[in-house]
């Protein structure tokens, strides 16, 4: 926004006295707060907590259906995927907004454990940097190989806080990269973040953290 | 609260978050305890509107609310304390439950469970401003709530969402702008000026 406008909007009586309301609004709302205790409260709680445990609560993950195997696919459409895929990279490379500025740039560091077993086919599993609007997070690839039947789970971390949970979970993933949904993008925001890629085999089981990367702004 | 208490928490909270996702049962009872504030907020609510709603309404509207949460649950960024976060789902349900209500007991229904006179123009302040506040682009939104509702200063939004300060300052410029445009309708630019 240019400086005059900005400094326009800010002179802006309307303006100010939607401020003023807004704050009436807080002060309600912290009376709403502050409202003691209610008939039946107790009750309502357990029946909180009752639903609670019935309905386990979900993070914000994405299970893909599953895909029918690639013969099925008629050749056609594989044109059509492959000429879409082409035009968008020109289109991309063509863009003037693709570039990242230095204020979204982010440092990557690919991390392959030399020492896990290379088993489930996934010997030379890695982390890359994440592509697109990389200040957004909004993609993530690696380089893998799967033998038949496995997948990769995907799980992403606030990078300065280990031991909470993952954000952001995304299981059976058969590409070797994914891009994440506007809500997912919104919940990561811009903080530092840690990603793990796991195989999870045939047999559904997960193999320990067989890839991992962390990606943090630099400005 | 200071801006690093502030801080503090709200990191708290997005650790309690997310240990409920992970199924902890410690921090579930701690979450369910906190959601005391469900039936307090609309019972507060429910109270300055006049009572429109019954007591058992209340129980239902609760119940409702807090499986709109439970599903919500996953979208917290700890942005602002649980209880702010809350605060919008009790209220818009609320509203909801209110206008639905209104159409069942048509324009008898104020008049029945009205203990006392609640200012037209306090519900157009709260309510219409808190609906039309979710209308926004979430990133104009989340300033304008930390700005008035957290009573933080640029710097100190910018530091909790990780942007600049003016950038912040842009984005909360801009989301009153847009939020003045969407009341238009309901709040007349001399309402604006002489109230």
């Amino acid at each position: 926004m240019p400086d005059s406008s900005l400094h326009q909007l800010e002179q802006d009586p309307e303006l100010r006295e939607l401020g003023r309301r807004l704050d009436r609004a807080r002060s309600t709302r912290d009376q709403d707060l502050a409202f003691g205790r209610t008939l039946g409260e107790d009750e309502l709680l357990e029946r909180f907590r009752e639903f609670a445990r019935s309905n386990p609560a979900e993070r914000l993950a994405v299970t893909p259906s599953p895909r029918a195997p690639w013969y099925r696919w008629p050749l056609w459409l594989g044109g059509i995927a492959a000429a879409g895929l082409l035009a968008l990279t020109l289109w991309k490379s063509f863009s003037t907004d693709a570039p990242v500025s230095a204020d979204t740039d982010v440092a990557t560091t690919g991390v392959l454990d030399p020492d896990t077993p290379a088993t489930l086919g996934a010997a030379d599993l890695e982390c890359v940097l994440p592509t697109g609007p990389v200040e957004r997070y909004s993609e993530f690839r690696w380089n893998g190989r799967l033998s038949p039947g496995e997948s990769y789970d995907l799980s992403i971390f606030l990078a300065d806080d280990a031991q909470a949970g993952a954000l952001v979970t995304l299981e059976d993933l058969f590409d070797s990269s994914i891009r994440l949904t506007d809500e997912q993008v919104t919940l990561l925001g811009r903080r530092a973040i840690r990603w793990t890629i796991r195989v999870r085999g045939a047999d559904g089981r997960l193999t320990d953290t067989v890839a991992e990367a962390e990606a943090s702004r630099t400005d | 609260m200071t801006p690093e208490r502030g801080d503090a928490v709200v990191l708290a909270d997005l650790k309690l978050i997310q240990g409920v996702l992970d199924g902890s049962r410690d921090d579930l009872d701690a979450f369910i305890e906190r959601m005391r504030c469900i039936p307090r907020i609309q019972g507060a609510r429910n109270r300055r509107l006049g009572r429109p709603l019954t007591p058992e309404d209340l129980a239902d509207l609760a119940q409702e609310t807090f499986v709109v949460i439970w599903k919500k649950l996953g979208t917290f960024r700890g942005e602002a304390p649980l209880e702010a976060w809350v605060h919008r789902f009790c209220v818009l349900t609320l509203m909801n439950s209110v206008r639905r209500a209104s159409y069942r007991h048509t324009d008898e229904l104020f008049d029945v469970h009205r203990d006392e006179s609640p200012d037209p123009t306090e519900r157009l302040d709260d309510e219409v401003l808190i609906e039309a506040l979710e209308g926004l682009p979430e990133d104009e939104a989340v300033v304008l709530r930390l700005k008035h509702f957290e009573d933080l200063a640029f710097p100190e939004i910018g530091r909790r969402l990780e942007i600049s300060p003016n950038t912040a300052k842009t984005r909360y410029y801009r989301g009153l702008d847009r939020l003045r445009t969407r009341l238009q309708p309901a709040f007349e630019p001399t309402r604006l000026r002489h109230a």
